[in-house]
């Protein structure tokens, strides 16, 4: 009860995180998703998004870990472990864990979309689309479900959510593109981008296949 | 004519000590102590049971980032066996079922269909504290299942003690108030009988918008006889299994411990989870 409050000696922190099997720094990370991705920068706090990965920078962050994900510390000075289905990255900014959507998990917390484009707007951020890890309490209103092995995103307007539970309550956080997703209709935007004689759509930093019915998120 | 005289001495005196009683009760210290007192025979009527259970209705508010403040009702059930046992089930405004068993923790959403799995172990003051700190799950009433006496929630920062005793839907309790910098709370517990709160109000001036939290705690049950099916979570087959958000500052504290003692932390990644068949 009490001990809660008095113990708020965690405040003040600071969140890279990154997605990926395969992460050499957090800098390179960083650097990736400032050259192909979006970044925010806000007084509180500064967020850099690439298509597969993500670094938050505030004075409060979340790491998430899957159900199967672990926590592994090595001894390097960046101390970058993986887990059996994740991956734990930390440096003198911060930390972050990713779970098993294998991608991260660091974000703010709003009560909706139209509170974090409040917010973003603030920020100057808007246009940058809302970054990996952020939570929303619910999902857009205009949110499909999209299903892919077993677990159900929810996909509005090029972004893509899933459920997880922070603060004790199921919250909807933006993740990286669930390869396999199948959309109906793209979003507004599209260029066409040919890769072995196939003509894939590429929204943003997202590439679908056009397929049956639909588009299918695909990663090269 | 002697006896009378007598008579009036003992009154005098005691009225001249029940002044200086008052006197003395009315001092920030004999306040601490008789407050102390109280908490002390709580933490002892508590830490006594093997099991406990008690439901409390809690009202408070929570604060979004904008700064607007939501009312919120929730309705608790708490049940607990020493050493490590712990069911707590949430229904109102939002729904949680969080259950540990001595091995991990299960968050079950039945309204949206979901549960989450974390590792655990160890009693239950360390899980408790675990809850709130690592997983940011709001466990307002954990100390007090855990509690134990006054020293874990007092300090040399805490300032308060008794403030009075009052009726309270019709019984008459103390009131004990505290002040610490980061979070105000009382406890309302009866004058007589077992003491065990009736109510408990928490205010968390560290916290954006200083929400406030309000519970009206009963049913309270002692030694009673809680069975093993109560920590047994019963997750239906159609339930999706989601990640568990913990804080960034938890996994970092993990990997600097880590290290510190110069050795690889074990994963602690959970065992696929142990889904009872329903």
């Amino acid at each position: 009860m009490m001990r809660q409050l008095k113990q708020a000696w965690w405040a003040p922190i600071a969140i890279a995180a990154l997605a990926l099997t395969q992460m050499p720094s957090v800098d390179a990370q960083v650097a990736r998703g400032r050259r192909g991705g979006t970044v925010v920068k806000g007084e509180e706090r500064t967020v850099a998004a690439s298509r597969r990965g993500v670094a938050v920078k505030g004075e409060e962050g979340y790491a998430a870990v899957g159900r199967r994900g672990g926590v592994v510390a090595g001894n390097n000075e960046r101390a970058v472990a993986a887990g059996r289905r994740g991956v734990v990255v930390a440096g003198e900014e911060g930390v972050a864990a990713a779970g098993r959507y294998g991608g991260v998990v660091v974000g703010e917390r709003y009560e909706d979309h139209e509170g974090w484009r409040t917010a973003a707007a603030v920020a100057g951020g808007v246009a940058a689309g809302i970054a990996v890890g952020t939570m929303l309490s619910r999902p857009p209103a205009t949110a499909t479900t999209v299903v892919v092995s077993g677990t159900s995103y929810y996909y509005d307007n090029n972004t893509y959510y899933a459920r997880a539970y922070s603060g004790g309550q199921v919250v909807y956080q933006v993740v990286a593109p669930p390869v396999g997703a199948v959309i109906t209709t793209l979003p507004g935007g599209c260029t066409t981008y040919m890769r072995g004689g196939i003509a894939y759509r590429q929204c943003g930093p997202t590439y679908y296949q056009p397929v049956g019915g639909g588009f299918r998120v695909v990663v090269f | 004519m002697r006896m009378k005289r007598s008579s009036i001495g003992l009154v005098i005196a005691a009225m001249a000590f029940a002044i200086i009683a008052c006197g003395q009760a009315d001092t920030p210290e004999a306040r601490r102590a008789r407050g102390l007192d109280i908490l002390t025979r709580l933490g002892t009527t508590l830490t006594s049971a093997q099991t406990v259970s008690f439901k409390a209705v809690e009202r408070g508010e929570r604060v979004r980032r904008s700064g607007e403040k939501r009312a919120v009702t929730l309705n608790h059930v708490v049940q607990m066996r020493r050493p490590d046992r712990l069911h707590v089930s949430v229904t109102g405004d939002y729904e949680l079922d969080l259950n540990y068993d001595g091995k991990q923790i299960m968050l079950v959403t039945p309204k949206q269909k979901v549960y989450g799995v974390v590792p655990a172990s160890g009693p239950l003051q360390d899980v408790v504290q675990d809850t709130v700190d690592r997983f940011d799950i709001p466990f307002p009433l954990g100390d007090l299942v855990t509690f134990e006496g006054p020293a874990s929630l007092i300090n040399d920062k805490t300032q308060g003690g008794w403030s009075g005793d009052e009726t309270l839907n019709g019984q008459r309790v103390s009131k004990v108030a505290w002040q610490h910098p980061a979070v105000d709370w009382a406890v309302w517990v009866p004058t007589e009988g077992q003491p065990l709160p009736v109510r408990v109000e928490i205010l968390y001036k560290g916290r954006r918008g200083s929400p406030s939290r309000a519970f009206e705690l009963s049913g309270w049950e002692l030694g009673g006889a809680i069975p093993d099916s109560t920590f047994v979570v019963n997750v239906p087959e159609d339930y999706e299994g989601i990640p568990v958000v913990q804080r960034a500052s938890a996994v970092k504290q993990e990997i600097d411990k880590a290290k510190t003692e110069g050795t690889v932390a074990p994963a602690s990644a959970p065992a696929a989870p142990s889904k009872e068949k329903p």
